[in-house]
């Protein structure tokens, strides 16, 4: 009976023993099978051709009806880029636009949360309204601004001047020192959605205790909102920060419908789209946007600062 | 839950609906704008822009043109009969391009979501990472190579050869919006499930799919809005055998030679299909879009 026993434990353990890692493996095995699908294709058509573009800044390269025709340079493209003397002012009007629409942005964006966040009746409609900018393709959105801000006929230089506010056309698309900040309005009003969207739901998880407390300690609505509201909104706010730097670093579509890049709106994205598509020099293409790559993944790292990953996951 | 009424109480009522009456004009009027362009008559809607002398009829040529083009006899109010097939055929194409956008992205995306949420392996973290930096490589920086690759496999200006890159350049994000979703599921139900002697993969589809189906929906709207907007890529991967609307409604007015209300009409349809779908779907979608960023 007893050796029985000893034999029977004996066997229990080593099944409680290997079972944890065979499981292990099985569930390794399962959870890449489960990733492979995504990654294979993320890896054959972005970071392959992320690498590709790598090799591609040091070519000269020409396309024909053959197929490709790339000569090795060396750091031709780069050197380029250094000397280039468009690039300097192209660098301050990315700037400027980046500038100007993160912070206004973020203003609108605080100002629609919290008018939001508000009970009032028709808040719910006005909350499923604040998608239609964000749900309208950008090329509409850029169409859509193109014809109110046409200098001939476009309503907001008719209000304008019905107001008082201007008393000849504003040429908001032609006008070197405008045509960034007409863009950069519009891109205020395709991107604020989601910042509001952002900052709405944050200010929804502030408990009211937090309020209550605050007012039985005195604090009247300006001190609530600087001691209560804007601190718990501050690491979403700074995040937001970072994502919308990077998405108007990526402006493309309304400065293609509203500009093409003239009257001072080119902005360094758009100069790679320029320089590889239309001008056919990929090589110098490629370098330009891998140094807006460079940039963006440096935001990256400052975005995991602000935004550490938290899987909670017990298996 | 006690909202924070004291902002509401310092700006009395009739304040409070001025802003709100502000946001409704700032967010709709430009849109509503762009629809009444597309349903005057030019000559009015010029003098209705330009000096607010207000227009007398409506007319709806310029969508009966683009509709029903089989029925548009002359050319009126300056449109011919191949601009209305021009966009009916681009519309079914970018159905088409956002329908398979949509499904494989949600298809790929939340498998690697539900790995990540629920399983644990070498590499996990890593490849989480992975997925949130590559959301943030700036598209042109994949294009260049791209279009090179496609057109090496002699893929410009077809279904795969557009949809492929749009799927991986999509999926990531989806992933990310499903593994918020995929957090919120209590894990105790599928523990329960496994216990009662479910695999894991049994769990996945009788527990969790159920479950998820907010996120899937979330996801698959999200992808289908992202594919139908998409510019650049079409611009450079696709022609006339695959025509998105997006690429149409690009066109300007020296470029196909239209009215200016014309336009607006094309544009209108346009964005009809996205918007319904983010209206009809606002809940869902608003709860994928900040699922990541409260919980965090």
């Amino acid at each position: 009976m007893r050796e029985g026993d000893a034999i029977v434990a004996t066997s229990r353990e080593r099944v409680r023993a290997r079972r944890p890692m065979t499981r292990r493996a099985a569930t390794t095995r399962l959870a890449y099978a489960l990733v492979l699908p995504s990654l294979l294709i993320i890896c054959l058509l972005e970071l392959y051709p992320i690498a590709y573009s790598v090799w591609l800044t040091t070519q000269d390269v020409q396309l024909d009806v053959r197929g490709l025709d790339a000569v090795f340079v060396g750091a031709d493209n780069w050197r380029h880029m250094v000397r280039d003397r468009a690039l300097p002012e192209i660098v301050v009007t990315t700037v400027h636009f980046t500038g100007l629409v993160v912070i206004v942005t973020l203003l609108l964006g605080l100002g629609i949360a919290l008018l939001l966040n508000q009970e009032f009746r028709g808040q719910r409609f006005c909350r499923l309204m604040l998608l239609v900018p964000w749900a309208i393709p950008t090329v509409v959105s850029g169409r859509m601004w193109g014809l109110a801000l046409n200098a001939g006929f476009g309503v907001v230089n008719t209000v304008l001047r019905a107001v008082g506010l201007v008393d000849h056309p504003v040429q908001w698309l032609t006008d070197p020192r405008l045509a960034i900040n007409a863009v950069a309005f519009a891109q205020v009003w395709t991107n604020v959605p989601l910042v509001a969207l952002f900052l709405l739901a944050a200010l929804q998880t502030i408990p009211g205790e937090l309020y209550q407390a605050a007012r039985v300690d005195g604090a009247g609505p300006w001190r609530c909102f600087w001691y209560v509201t804007l601190p718990s909104i501050r690491t979403v706010g700074l995040v937001l920060v970072v994502l919308t730097t990077i998405s108007s670093f990526k402006v493309f579509d309304l400065i293609y419908v509203l500009t093409n890049g003239y009257a001072g709106t080119m902005v360094w994205y758009f100069n790679v789209f320029v320089q590889s598509f239309k001008n056919l020099n990929f090589g110098y293409g490629a370098t330009l946007a891998y140094t807006l790559f460079v940039v963006i993944a440096g935001l990256t790292v400052v975005y995991f600062r602000l935004f550490p990953l938290r899987l909670e996951v017990e298996r | 839950m006690i909202r924070p009424g004291r902002l509401r109480r310092a700006l009395d009522g009739a304040g409070l609906y001025a802003l709100v009456g502000l946001f409704l004009a700032y967010t709709l009027l430009p849109v509503l704008w762009m629809v009444l362009s597309s349903i005057l008559v030019e000559t009015d809607f010029v003098r209705f822009s330009s000096e607010l002398v207000l227009p007398r009829r409506i007319q709806l040529g310029y969508y009966q043109a683009l509709l029903m083009p089989w029925r548009t006899q002359q050319i009126e109010y300056g449109v011919s009969a191949e601009y209305g097939y021009f966009l009916l055929e681009a519309l079914w194409h970018t159905t088409v391009v956002a329908t398979f956008v949509a499904t494989g992205t949600v298809l790929l995306g939340s498998l690697a979501a539900y790995a990540f949420a629920r399983l644990r392996f070498p590499g996990r973290v890593f490849l989480v990472r992975t997925y949130i930096v590559v959301q943030m490589i700036p598209g042109l920086a994949v294009l260049i190579p791209l279009f090179i690759v496609i057109r090496g496999w002699n893929l410009v200006d077809t279904y795969p050869g557009y949809v492929l890159p749009l799927i991986a350049f999509f999926t990531p994000f989806v992933a990310w919006m499903m593994l918020g979703f995929l957090q919120g599921i209590p894990r105790e139900l599928e523990e329960a499930a496994l216990v009662d002697g479910c695999s894991a993969l049994g769990a996945l589809w009788r527990i969790v799919l159920p479950l998820s189906v907010q996120g899937l929906v979330a996801s698959l709207v999200w992808g289908f809005l992202s594919a139908w907007g998409e510019l650049m890529f079409a611009l450079v991967l696709t022609g006339t055998r695959v025509k998105p609307v997006a690429v149409v409604v690009s066109l300007g007015v020296g470029e196909i030679q239209a009215r200016w209300g014309f336009m607006s009409a094309q544009a209108v349809l346009a964005l009809l299909v996205p918007l319904v779908l983010a209206l009809v779907f606002q809940r869902y979608l608003v709860k994928g879009l900040t699922a990541g960023a409260v919980t965090g």
